[in-house]
């Protein structure tokens, strides 16, 4: 005779509820960017902000997206961005010393980009739509990027 | 239940269940019952903590008749499933009634890390009992409008019988719990807990009182 799994009424329940949110945040503190060489990374001006384009097309490791023609930046100087990519832009406030960048290698001879060295603030995000793959909660200003190549 | 939902954040910053992108929420709930077993109900969930999230409904509704659902499966043929949604109503209605109490925790990674959310209230168990509550909504919704269209031209005779089965099991469940909870197993919750209980009752009782005027339901029944 086929058994058929039923309630048990009569019993009452206690739970116990656990709920773990995970966030994966490929841009925070002590985070790294990798760059592929040979190209700089893109720097878009406007009157009040500098944007790093940043590529969103993994969810765990962000690539910047480059390109030799921006670089270095200078105040003024407006690259276009190809909108039809997923990449998003982070922007840098004026004040910070991103125009002149400090260059370093890391123990394994990797280069190092420091984004910027001044206080610790964070950076926000701009009003691109695009940008809202990126939670700005973990953007400081003490992030480094790795670079694999010469700017 | 929403107004439980609303009586229990009173102030200060509520986590939101409804996920971002490059988030992803782990849940796990352990139900203990009065006679020692322990059910557990995993899932994960990406974007709205809401019945009309497909993958999260589908993954909530699979462990529910696992751990609280009568075995109960329509033969083939038109609207089969409608018997296996009412008995899983049932085994919604099982978890929400018979539940007396409810803990919570809530953790917060950030790239692997623990980190402090920030949020002073989590509300986890509510929100919990509201999804469930939706849900059963939904399934009771169901059996009972595939009930009600039995003079549909075109229909076959085996989706009025699957429909009628569907609409006595579900009777059959909705009095359980009705007269459960007035002077059953499950009495001592509505006076121990509030008065989301009362609101419960009320709500089968409305449920049980449309399931009843079905005439083949209430042939069976009576």
């Amino acid at each position: 005779m086929k058994k058929f799994r039923t309630q048990r009424r009569g019993e009452t329940f206690s739970m116990s509820i656990n709920l773990q949110r995970h966030i994966f945040s490929t841009v925070g503190v002590d985070d790294w960017f990798k760059l592929t060489p040979p190209l700089a990374p893109l720097f878009v001006y406007n009157e009040d902000w500098a944007c790093l384009d940043l590529s969103a097309d993994a969810a765990l490791e962000r690539t910047l997206s480059y390109t030799s023609e921006s670089y270095p930046p200078s105040s003024g100087e407006i690259a276009s961005h190809n909108s039809t990519t997923s990449n998003s832009f982070m922007e840098i406030p004026p004040q910070v010393p991103f125009s002149s960048p400090a260059f370093g290698t890391d123990d394994s001879g990797q280069m190092l980009y420091r984004f910027s060295g001044e206080a610790d603030y964070e950076l926000p995000l701009g009003t691109d739509a695009s940008m809202t793959s990126i939670d700005p909660r973990y953007l400081t200003s003490n992030d480094w990027m790795t670079y694999q190549g010469p700017f | 239940m929403h107004n439980q939902l609303r009586e229990k954040s009173p102030s200060g910053s509520i986590l939101s269940l409804d996920t971002q992108d490059m988030e992803s929420d782990t849940w796990d709930v352990v139900v203990l019952t009065s006679t020692n077993r322990k059910i557990n109900i995993s899932f994960e969930n990406k974007g709205a903590f809401a019945t009309w999230n497909a993958a999260l409904k589908a993954s909530v509704d699979e462990q529910i008749a696992r751990g609280f659902s009568a075995d109960l499966k329509g033969e083939d043929g038109d609207r089969q499933l409608l018997i296996t949604h009412a008995a899983l109503a049932g085994g919604y209605g099982h978890c929400l009634f018979s539940t007396k109490e409810a803990s919570e925790q809530f953790l917060n990674f950030v790239n692997g890390e623990s980190v402090y959310s920030g949020h002073t209230e989590y509300n986890l168990g509510a929100n919990f009992r509201c999804f469930l509550f939706s849900r059963f909504g939904e399934l009771v919704e169901e059996v009972l409008i595939a009930a009600r269209l039995r003079n549909t031209v075109g229909m076959s005779p085996n989706y009025y019988s699957n429909a009628y089965a569907a609409a006595v099991i579900l009777h059959h469940e909705v009095d359980y719990f009705q007269r459960s909870l007035r002077n059953g197993h499950l009495r001592s919750l509505v006076s121990e807990c509030n008065l989301s209980q009362q609101a419960l009752l009320t709500f089968l009782g409305l449920n049980f009182v449309s399931c009843k005027h079905l005439d083949v339901a209430h042939m069976y029944w009576t």
